[in-house]
């Protein structure tokens, strides 16, 4: 007698005789017809594709040095160049890419989870939750990430792990505000009230009634967390203390370009890297907002 | 007024537990700070370092130290950096207020330009103007401080130079408010970029949120005149979700100000903890990480406030 069954016999007609979509089909027709949204999902694509088939597109070992060809500007042998130690730039930035977007996501996943569990939480039972819950954040919050990240990482030592979890563990507080300040206007709503004077269960009642008015909000902030991820890694990396060297990532080859001699007359060494996370976080943003388009519950009469 | 107070008052256990992570973060970090100092080849041994540590008080239990240093701080007194022995609480007094210049400006431009353009495209949905600057707000969120810092200090430093490429004042000229100004363009410019679109963006989303409210159709259908819907039903309910946006925005106009600040060799607090951190400069790390927490309780303090006044509905406790 759960949930599901009864979900389960609303949605049964739907399939067979009425042919009528589910909201996730409309969403994804909706998104389907958004210019914006299919760029940036056929932009992220691309960008995925080109680092998860990094080894298979690049022309030198992205690792490999060869001094004899260091500092070179763009040729048709090195067609983005090469670094101080002449590795090749075209392969570090696919590799680069392949480390800062996996950064990205798994960060996004971590902080994501947290956040909308103890923004929910706050946001419905309010009173003495909320108070603790906020109180904490308000704590987590009052550190800007950079800042506190930057700090410990220091002390925990870099690598790639670190850098993920302490980008996650920081990372929640703006998912659970958002979720929060969601649910507190969606439970005001008639239809809480309503559903609440019914005797509906609490469990149900948030996650029925009041997290799908939560989900297009969220969607668009989950966007906003794996671009978040993206950026902080590559920010921490190009304060030299993110993902460490050897392995590229965006942020360390970003970071060569402080030196001035690079900045002025190796441009071919930073501008792509930083292209590349322009374009990334770019084409994240577009499909977030196309998501947020898209799955609007007031559009769905 | 007595919501006022509570708000205060509540900030007042946060700030505690901030100095108690800050305190914890610093001290159980692995590595002894002294250690870094270990330098056999001019004569400073661990022996030397031992007399250090007892001078300094290093070697109390970890409680006694926090009372002691929180003691300190409610005088005032945050401690002399490692580095070079200069008092914590006069650097960054000089510091914050540099960093205040920076992030203040930016953040005015940013609310003026980003929240009246997200208004002017929210209530012109799928106009020239409204893909225009949407999708040149979507450029401005995507582009880090770092990167366009990068790209700002190319072009018009390294290759136009119409702009300095780093510092306050112009070494060796009277320090005057233009020179500021002049020197303030590209790093403010640089931070004001990701605010504006920020805030364009959510004000455009809030804004066409808001129009299809069923109390919009309400008002236009018992004809009130659509400057009033816009400004009295629209424009305070739209603000809504902007105003935390604003508040939100707080902590990463300070991330954006380190990046900037090391980029343009601004000297304010970002910069500073960059050098701080690298050198183990815990005293000088906690003094800022202590101030920046601080910055952003009054912060989020102005915003709740505003939040307030904006809408009644909130009724807290």
């Amino acid at each position: 007698m759960g949930s599901q069954d009864v979900a389960a016999i609303q949605a049964a007609p739907n399939k067979t005789r009425l042919r009528s979509e589910s909201p996730a089909q409309q969403a994804w027709r909706r998104f389907r017809r958004h210019p914006l949204a299919m760029i940036g999902l056929i932009l992220f694509c691309v960008i995925l594709f080109l680092t998860v088939a990094a080894p298979l597109i690049e022309r030198y070992p992205y690792q490999s040095l060869n001094l004899k060809d260091k500092f070179q500007s763009p040729s048709a042998e090195h067609f983005l160049g090469t670094d101080r130690v002449g590795r090749d730039i075209w392969s570090r930035t696919l590799h680069g890419g392949r480390v800062s977007i996996a950064v990205g996501l798994s960060a996004a996943i971590i902080s994501t989870l947290i956040g909308t569990v103890l923004g929910a939480l706050s946001g419905y039972y309010r009173g003495s939750v909320d108070m603790i819950i906020m109180r904490f954040t308000d704590v987590i919050m009052t550190f800007p990430r950079v800042v506190i990240i930057l700090t410990v990482a220091t002390f925990v030592g870099q690598n790639i792990i670190n850098v993920i979890l302490l980008i996650g563990i920081f990372s929640w507080p703006e998912v659970a505000r958002l979720v929060r300040g969601q649910v507190l206007s969606v439970r005001e709503q008639q239809y809480v009230l309503a559903a609440r004077a019914l005797g509906t269960l609490d469990r149900r009642i948030i996650l029925s009634h009041i997290m799908p008015g939560v989900v297009a909000p969220l969607l668009a902030s989950v966007t906003f967390a794996v671009n978040g991820a993206i950026l902080l890694e590559a920010g921490l990396s190009f304060l030299g203390v993110g993902v460490p060297l050897p392995t590229p990532s965006w942020g360390n080859m970003l970071e060569t370009a402080r030196s001035l001699d690079v900045l002025q007359d190796g441009p071919w060494m930073w501008v792509p890297p930083a292209l590349m996370i322009l374009l990334t976080v770019l084409s994240i943003n577009f499909i977030g907002d196309g998501l947020r388009d898209a799955i609007d519950p007031k559009h769905i009469q | 007024m007595q919501y006022f107070l509570r708000r205060v008052l509540i900030n007042i256990p946060v700030l505690l537990a901030v100095t108690v992570i800050i305190f914890l973060l610093i001290n159980l970090a692995p590595g002894d700070p002294v250690d870094f100092y270990v330098n056999e080849e001019i004569g400073i041994t661990r022996a030397d370092l031992a007399f250090v540590e007892e001078r300094f008080g290093l070697n109390d239990p970890l409680p006694v130290r926090y009372v002691k240093w929180l003691g300190q701080l409610v005088r005032g007194d945050m401690g002399f950096r490692f580095k070079n022995g200069d008092d914590v609480a006069e650097v960054l007094k000089i510091r914050l207020q540099r960093t205040l210049i920076l992030m203040g400006t930016a953040l005015s431009i940013g609310i003026v330009v980003g929240v009246t353009s997200g208004m002017f495209i929210g209530m012109r949905q799928y106009s020239f103007w409204d893909f225009s600057l949407t999708g040149l707000s979507f450029v401005g969120v995507s582009m880090p401080a770092f990167v366009a810092g990068i790209f700002g200090l190319y072009i018009f430093s390294v290759k136009l130079g119409w702009f300095p490429s780093g510092g306050m004042w112009t070494i060796g000229q009277d320090k005057s408010i233009l020179d500021l100004l002049y020197h303030l363009v590209l790093p403010a410019g640089t931070l004001a970029i990701f605010n504006i679109a920020t805030f364009m963006r959510y004000t455009r989303f809030s804004v066409l949120e808001v129009r299809q409210e069923d109390f919009v159709r309400t008002a236009r259908a018992k004809g009130l005149y659509e400057r009033i819907i816009t400004w009295r039903h629209l424009f305070r309910n739209a603000i809504l979700p902007v105003v935390t946006i604003i508040g939100l925005s707080l902590r990463s106009l300070v991330a954006g100000a380190l990046f900037t600040e090391t980029i343009y060799s601004w000297p304010g607090m970002g910069a500073l903890l960059v050098d701080a951190v690298a050198a183990r400069d815990y005293p000088m790390v906690m003094g800022i990480m202590l101030v920046t927490a601080i910055v952003v309780l009054v912060a989020n303090l102005l915003t709740d406030l505003a939040y307030a006044v904006v809408d009644p509905r909130i009724r807290y406790g």
